[in-house]
């Protein structure tokens, strides 16, 4: 499975977050890809990406995400076969190469082999590439700064939990 | 009669210095402005508010809980922006939770630390709670002495 997911998070800093955020991804194996500005997008190891991403409402409040799970088995299964006939093919060939006597049969040959390396070389590329996409899941997230005023009610006014509605920050600045 | 009246006058007296002696450690550079058993205020000499208090725990939840219900109503209700969390001990090693978030009120940004206990006596249970909150520049110039007053407290 390839997974890939996208949050924007809002941050009181997004420095700080940033640096916190890129602190956990290497210290799950991780690494940067891309960063413009406050977007930042690091692989982390498949095993780790669940981990990774239960960090971020640690940093901030998590105000989007999309993730994203592909299933890449069949294109995995196919790469693999196609590579593995032409290696055969590739194998056919050399052997007829090193039986081969006529001057055009042997430039023939050699024309099909450099076809087949090139074609071999890029399957190969492809699988490596689709490998390491399984392996590292991407993350990407935006930072928001933002330190908005208290809002009134969006559900409630007030906690239904009277201890709570006598502290916070305008109670100690109102009482203090 | 009159003896174990004197009895229990003795005892009552013995145990009020002790009682007496229970106090809040405050952080260094903070003025104590109000102490009352079981509630104190300190400031700073320009806008650092320190708060010490407890309430009934009358629902005797426990302290995962209350963490999650004031964070759901700083967050959802006041729109208050989280910073940080994370688990703290008091000098009784009891666990305590410590949280930090930023509001802008009046145009000005400021920090809040909020750091909650829950303590369980013979009969019952008590919330302390320490508040601390300042404009951004001054809550980050005191924070560590503000931590370190927390680590003392319940010795």
């Amino acid at each position: 499975m390839v997974y890939e997911a996208q949050f924007q998070v809002l941050v009181a800093q997004t420095d700080t977050a940033i640096q916190r955020f890129l602190e956990a991804t290497e210290e799950s194996g991780g690494y940067l890809q891309a960063r413009a500005n406050h977007q930042i997008v690091c692989k982390v190891p498949a095993a780790r990406f669940r981990d990774l991403i239960a960090e971020l409402p640690k940093l901030g409040r998590v105000v989007s995400e999309n993730i994203r799970a592909q299933d890449v088995t069949k294109q995995h299964f196919d790469l693999s076969l196609r590579l593995k006939t032409l290696e055969q093919a590739l194998a056919r060939l050399t052997e007829l190469l090193a039986r081969a006597t006529e001057i055009e049969d042997v430039l023939a040959i050699e024309e099909q082999i450099r076809r087949l390396t090139s074609e071999i070389e890029q399957l190969r590329g492809e699988l490596q590439f689709l490998d390491h996409r399984v392996a590292f899941s991407t993350v990407t997230v935006s930072f928001e700064s933002q330190a908005p005023a208290p809002r009134r009610v969006r559900l409630r006014s007030h906690s239904r939990f009277p201890w709570i509605n006598e502290i916070g920050l305008e109670r100690i600045l109102e009482r203090l | 009669m009159s003896f174990c009246r004197s009895c229990c006058l003795l005892a009552v007296t013995a145990l009020f210095p002790l009682v007496g002696c229970v106090s809040v450690p405050v952080p260094e550079d903070f003025l104590v402005v109000h102490e009352t058993s079981g509630e104190t205020q300190a400031v700073t000499s320009d806008q650092g508010r320190f708060w010490v208090r407890e309430f009934a725990n009358s629902q005797g939840a426990d302290l995962e809980f209350w963490k999650e219900a004031v964070a759901r109503d700083f967050v959802d209700n006041r729109g208050y922006t989280p910073v940080s969390q994370r688990a703290i001990v008091d000098a009784a090693d009891r666990n305590g939770h410590e949280a930090l978030y930023e509001a802008t009120i009046q145009g000005i940004p400021h920090r809040y630390l909020l750091a909650i206990f829950v303590t369980k006596g013979w009969w019952s249970s008590q919330i302390r709670v320490i508040e601390f909150a300042a404009p951004v520049e001054e809550f980050e110039a005191q924070l560590a002495s503000v931590r370190e007053a927390i680590s003392r407290l319940g010795r």
